[in-house]
């Protein structure tokens, strides 16, 4: 490490026009209103109020680059905030688990990108995430070199293993994604929103008329048009260039994005397994979506998915991606080999699955005036019973020489495959009618993801036995021998 | 929907009880919420008069419902919790119609927390909380004895420091 490494660096100077232009186009909603709502010369406060606005965007864009520097240490990376309340964060240089890039247009119209420095800690409180917004692309990669590997950029010159590309072809998966209806619900409400904005909404006297002319498969063709065409384009963006190579030290880089670049790398000592999604339509499509359990990784997976590795893929590809990430062959990572419950969870799966269905079935059918019994209570039963069905066939576990494997549901379908070291504690819960069917679900609590993973209504001689081949003599001091019908614990 | 009565092993339940007081302290719980409940029907009744029949049914129900639960629920779930602490792991079983049995390895362990809210220090009880560095692996022993709980909080904390290490 040089010396010069420890001095206080200032962001970028092109940031002197990207803050204060970026501030002041996201203001350009609140201006229009105002000009034109504030036309009227008793209005004129207005006017001025958002003109002084728009300057002290300005001045407050141009000041933060003056007042923020950074500094990569030999222990600790610091960085300094703010014109009158001064923020000084540092985050010490071990503890550091993910530096991202991102570049949204505006950066990468000057070359630029920003790190986000990450702890992936998320006890306590002490969430130290490290935004530097933004330096000079080169010296970002190097940063994020610096800052994971502790080698300058470029040791190996030789090509990363890749893991995944992108193919066109996949695009197909994107308006079967819950994203792509997000899009078109966006589009329309914002239409709907402006439409109301600018007074063009007909009255209700035009709607009448035209709307009976217009037949309904035209509405219906419309929406499908924008989720087909939204989807597609959030696809585009999204995973333009899309690449998941392995780094040098076992983690994983994923490079993706059209105008926003981002750069995610995931540090292999935090990866604690994969799963695999296929929700319903996906599936149907022979889809899945690959994505890392890290500890590193904010749980809630918010709009972007950020465990993501990749998009919705075909289902053989998706299996081949979790199990390069995990190291594993095909057959011992999410396509291993699962084991079925016990009958007596068949039948609990049938059971609440179709039983609420029936019983609606049957509030519908006594009701005499209720319309339509014809065709809803069919569609209701078959589609209860299907939703059974498929929750029975996914239903399995497994235990592979490094992974604990769990897979179910049917909206979306989950495997999980969680390494055993990544297991750090257990749950196990019985409700009464588990006791009785002898059934537990057993939680496998982890530091990554959402928390803990579940193997739903496994038999309790199995779930013991999960236990304890997967954290060995855990348990041991407080196994008897008991012969309580499906009960977990023998009192 | 039988299964065959195989005697496999099973989990013994943990060694100690919670303190006896912590009955008291569910008890007034279940009051409290019962309370909670019971009372806008009252005001609801006699405000507006004319929906009072209704509000008799409901207000009883629900002081049925509200004895019931005070009388059994504090009961049975000090017959089923217990907790103990070995070499190795922390154990805690809880609930009332399902239950639920909570391991965490002591190398696992990150804070030991103990919390006495206003009706806990009331019966002079106190609750400790072992997190982990799961997003849900906190586990938490409600009910403990005040100087109990200091004690086992003050043991975890010793053990946990002795092994290092960030535990995930």
């Amino acid at each position: 490490m040089s010396a010069a490494a420890t001095d206080w660096r200032r962001l970028d100077r092109r940031m002197l026009v990207v803050h204060p232009v970026v501030d002041l186009v996201k203001l350009v909603p609140v201006l229009l209103v105002i000009a034109i709502t504030g036309g009227s010369a008793d209005d004129r406060w207005r006017l001025w109020g958002g003109l002084a606005l728009a300057v002290a965007v300005l001045v407050y864009g141009v000041s933060r680059w003056f007042t923020t520097t950074y500094r990569v240490g030999v222990d600790r990376v610091e960085l300094r905030t703010g014109l009158l309340r001064r923020h000084h964060r540092s985050v010490h240089r071990d503890r550091i688990r993910t530096a991202d890039l991102t570049a949204n247009p505006a950066h990468r119209l000057f070359g630029l990108a920003v790190v986000r420095v990450g702890t992936g800690r998320r006890e306590g409180g002490d969430d130290a995430e490290l935004t530097l917004d933004a330096v000079r692309r080169g010296e970002a990669e190097r940063l994020r070199a610096l800052l994971l590997g502790g080698d300058e950029v470029g040791t190996g010159t030789d090509e990363p293993p890749e893991l995944a590309r992108l193919r066109w072809t996949w695009v197909r998966f994107a308006p079967l994604t819950f994203s792509a209806l997000a899009v078109v619900g966006a589009v329309w409400v914002g239409l709907f929103r402006l439409a109301e904005e600018f007074s063009l909404w007909p009255d209700a006297e035009t709607v009448e008329e035209t709307a009976g002319q217009a037949p309904i498969w035209l509405g219906a063709a419309a929406l499908l048009v924008t989720a087909v065409v939204g989807a597609a384009v959030v696809f585009v963006e999204g995973w333009w260039g899309y690449r998941l190579t392995r780094a040098e030290d076992g983690g994983l880089v994923l490079r993706r994005g059209l105008l926003t670049r981002r750069t995610l790398s995931l540090e292999g000592r935090r990866l604690r397994g994969v799963e695999l999604d296929e929700p319903l339509l996906v599936r149907l499509g022979r889809g899945a979506r690959p994505l890392a359990l890290t500890t590193g990784l904010r749980a809630d997976g918010q709009g972007e998915h950020v465990g993501a590795l990749g998009p919705a893929m075909p289902r053989r590809e998706a299996h081949r991606v979790a199990a390069g990430v995990l190291g594993v062959p095909d057959d011992e990572g999410t396509r291993a080999p699962l084991q079925r419950h016990p009958r007596a969870a068949v039948l609990r799966r049938l059971i609440r699955g179709f039983g609420p269905a029936a019983v609606v079935a049957a509030v519908l059918l006594a009701l005499p005036e209720a319309p339509a019994d014809g065709v809803v209570v069919p569609i209701l039963l078959v589609g209860a019973a299907l939703l059974a069905l498929d929750r029975i066939r996914s239903l399995g576990h497994a235990l592979t020489r490094e992974h604990l494997v769990a897979r179910q549901g049917a909206w979306v379908r989950r495997t999980v495959v969680l390494r055993r070291g990544g297991v750090i504690g257990w749950r196990l819960t019985q409700s009464l009618t588990q006791r009785r069917a002898g059934l537990v679900t057993l939680h496998a609590v982890t530091a990554a993801g959402r928390g803990r993973y579940e193997v739903l209504d496994v038999g309790v001689d199995r779930a013991l036995e999960l236990v304890g081949d997967v954290t060995p003599g855990l348990l041991d001091p407080f196994l008897v021998d008991g012969r309580g019908a499906g009960r977990l614990v023998r009192r | 929907m039988t299964t065959p009565e195989a005697p496999g092993p099973r989990l013994r339940a943990p060694a100690h009880r919670v303190s006896p007081r912590a009955r008291a302290w569910w008890t007034l719980r279940s009051v409290i919420g019962t309370l909670v409940v019971l009372l806008p029907q009252v005001v609801a009744a006699v405000v507006v008069p004319r929906i009072a029949d209704v509000l008799l049914v409901t207000g009883a129900a629900t002081l049925v419902v509200g004895v019931v639960h005070g009388l059994v629920v504090p009961r049975v779930r000090y017959a089923l919790h217990r907790w103990e602490m070995t070499d190795d792991a922390v154990h805690t079983l809880s609930g009332w119609l399902s239950l639920e049995w909570r391991i965490a390895p002591i190398s696992r362990v990150q804070t030991v927390d103990t919390d006495r809210g206003p009706l806990q220090r009331l019966f002079g009880l106190s609750s400790v909380t072992v997190t982990t560095a799961s997003a849900s692996g906190a586990l938490a022993i409600d009910g403990l004895d005040a100087d109990a709980a200091v004690a086992l909080a003050d043991r975890l904390t010793r053990v946990t420091e002795t092994l290092g290490g960030d535990a995930t």
